[in-house]
C-alpha cells in the first residue's frame, strides 16, 4: 500500500490523537507539528471527530492538593523564598466541615506581619482530611485589595454555596481572613 | 471563530503571558472535565493525580503553543491529558491492578439506538456502528482506555500488524462517514 504525503500526514494526525502513537515519535511528530499548519488542522480535526467519546465520561473535581502541587513544580507556590516562612501562621488547617462553617458567625480571623519583599501574600485553608479546601491569595500592598479565592477540590455538587469568605489587608500589612456564613434564606 | 475569543481562550492567552491567576481560573474550569479522563485511563486516583498535575504543568509552559485557530482549548487540554495518562501507563510497563477496562462502559458505545447522547455523539455513534464490531473495539480500547496496539492484539488474540492496519482503516471509514 504507497500512501501519499497527505495520506501519511492524515494517518500521523490519527495515530496521534488516538494515542497509539509511541512517545518518542510523538515528541518528534509534535515538533513537525508547531511548523506545519496544514498538519496541525488535521490533528485538531481529528480531535473534534473523536471528542465525543469522552462525554460519557463523569467529571470529578480533583483533591486539593493536585492544584498545591502543581503550584509548587510551577515555582508559585505559597512559600515565598526566604530564610523563614512568613506566613506560617497564617495557614489555617482548621477543621471546617460545612455543618461547622453553618454553625458559626465568623469561622476564622488571622493576622500576621507583611514581611518587605513579598510579591503575594496567600495562604491555604483546608479542611481536616486535606481533600476539600480553599486557596487564598492577594497582591502585598496596603488596603483593600482583591480577593482571589479558588475553591479546591470540592465538586460542584458538594460546594456550599452560601459560604462567603474574605480576605483584607490592613494598612499596617497585615492580612485578615473571615469565612462568614450566608443571610439566613428568606 | 478565531476573532470571537471563548472564555477558555483567553484564559490560555493569558496563561501564555504568565497570568497566573488566568492559570489557576483554567484549572478551575477544566479539572473536574481532565481528571475524569485521566481516572478513566489511569485506573487508580493516585496516579490520575500525577498525571493532572503533569499535564498542567505541561499546560503552564506549552500555553505559548495553542493555537485557537487549531481547535477548541478543550480538545487540546484532553489531548495533553491523554497522552500524559498514556505515557505513566507505559511507563508502569503494566497496568495497574485492579483496573480492568469496564465493559459497561464499552458496551455504551455499541449499543445500538442509545437515547441519551448529543448530537455530536450521535453522529459519531451511527459512523462507529458502521463499523465491524472488532475494529471498532479495538478504536475505542486504544483512545478510552489508552491500550497501546500490542495490548489491543492481546486483548482481541489478533497479531499486532492487524490491529494496526484496522486501526487505520476504520479511522478512515470514520473520517469519510463523519465528514460526509
Amino acid at each position: 500500500m504507497r500512501y501519499d504525503t497527505s495520506q501519511l500526514s492524515e494517518r500521523l494526525a490519527a495515530d496521534y490523537v488516538l494515542g497509539t502513537m509511541p512517545r518518542r515519535a510523538r515528541s518528534r511528530f509534535e515538533r513537525v507539528v508547531a511548523r506545519d499548519a496544514t498538519l496541525a488542522a488535521r490533528v485538531a480535526a481529528w480531535a473534534e471527530r473523536l471528542k465525543p467519546l469522552d462525554n460519557d465520561t463523569e467529571e470529578q473535581m480533583p483533591p486539593a492538593r493536585v492544584w498545591r502541587a502543581i503550584e509548587r513544580q510551577i515555582g508559585f507556590a505559597h512559600i515565598p523564598a526566604g530564610p523563614r516562612p512568613w506566613f506560617g501562621g497564617v495557614t489555617l488547617w482548621r477543621g471546617f466541615g460545612a455543618a461547622a462553617l453553618a454553625a458559626c458567625a465568623v469561622a476564622a480571623v488571622c493576622v500576621v506581619v507583611k514581611p518587605p519583599a513579598l510579591t503575594k501574600l496567600a495562604a491555604d485553608l483546608a479542611d481536616k482530611t486535606g481533600l476539600a479546601g480553599w486557596s487564598v491569595a492577594a497582591p502585598p500592598h496596603a488596603g483593600d485589595v482583591g480577593l482571589s479565592l479558588m475553591d479546591l477540590g470540592i465538586s460542584t455538587r458538594e460546594r456550599p454555596r452560601w459560604l462567603r469568605a474574605a480576605l483584607l489587608l490592613t494598612s499596617e500589612g497585615k492580612m485578615a481572613i473571615t469565612l462568614e456564613p450566608p443571610a439566613p434564606p428568606r | 471563530m478565531p476573532d470571537q475569543l471563548s472564555p477558555l481562550t483567553e484564559l490560555v492567552r493569558r496563561t501564555a503571558a504568565g497570568d497566573k491567576s488566568a492559570f489557576a481560573a483554567l484549572y478551575q474550569a477544566t479539572a473536574a472535565k481532565l481528571f475524569g479522563v485521566a481516572l478513566r485511563i489511569s485506573g487508580r486516583r493516585e496516579i490520575a493525580e500525577e498525571v493532572l498535575q503533569e499535564a498542567f504543568v505541561a499546560i503552564w509552559g506549552r500555553a505559548k503553543d495553542y493555537d485557537p485557530v487549531r481547535g477548541s482549548v478543550m480538545t487540546w487540554l484532553v489531548t495533553i491529558v491523554r497522552h500524559c495518562a498514556i505515557d505513566q501507563l507505559r511507563h508502569q510497563q503494566s497496568r495497574p491492578e485492579g483496573h480492568s477496562v469496564p465493559e459497561e462502559l464499552l458496551s455504551n458505545f455499541i449499543a445500538i439506538g442509545r437515547t441519551d447522547m448529543g448530537v455530536e455523539m450521535r453522529a459519531l455513534q451511527r459512523c462507529l456502528d458502521e463499523l465491524d464490531p472488532q475494529p471498532r473495539q479495538a478504536v475505542l480500547l486504544a483512545y478510552l482506555y489508552g491500550l497501546t496496539r500490542d495490548e489491543i492484539a492481546a486483548r482481541l488474540a489478533v497479531p499486532v500488524g492487524t490491529v494496526k492496519s484496522s486501526l487505520w482503516r476504520s479511522l478512515e471509514r470514520l473520517q469519510r462517514c463523519l465528514d460526509s
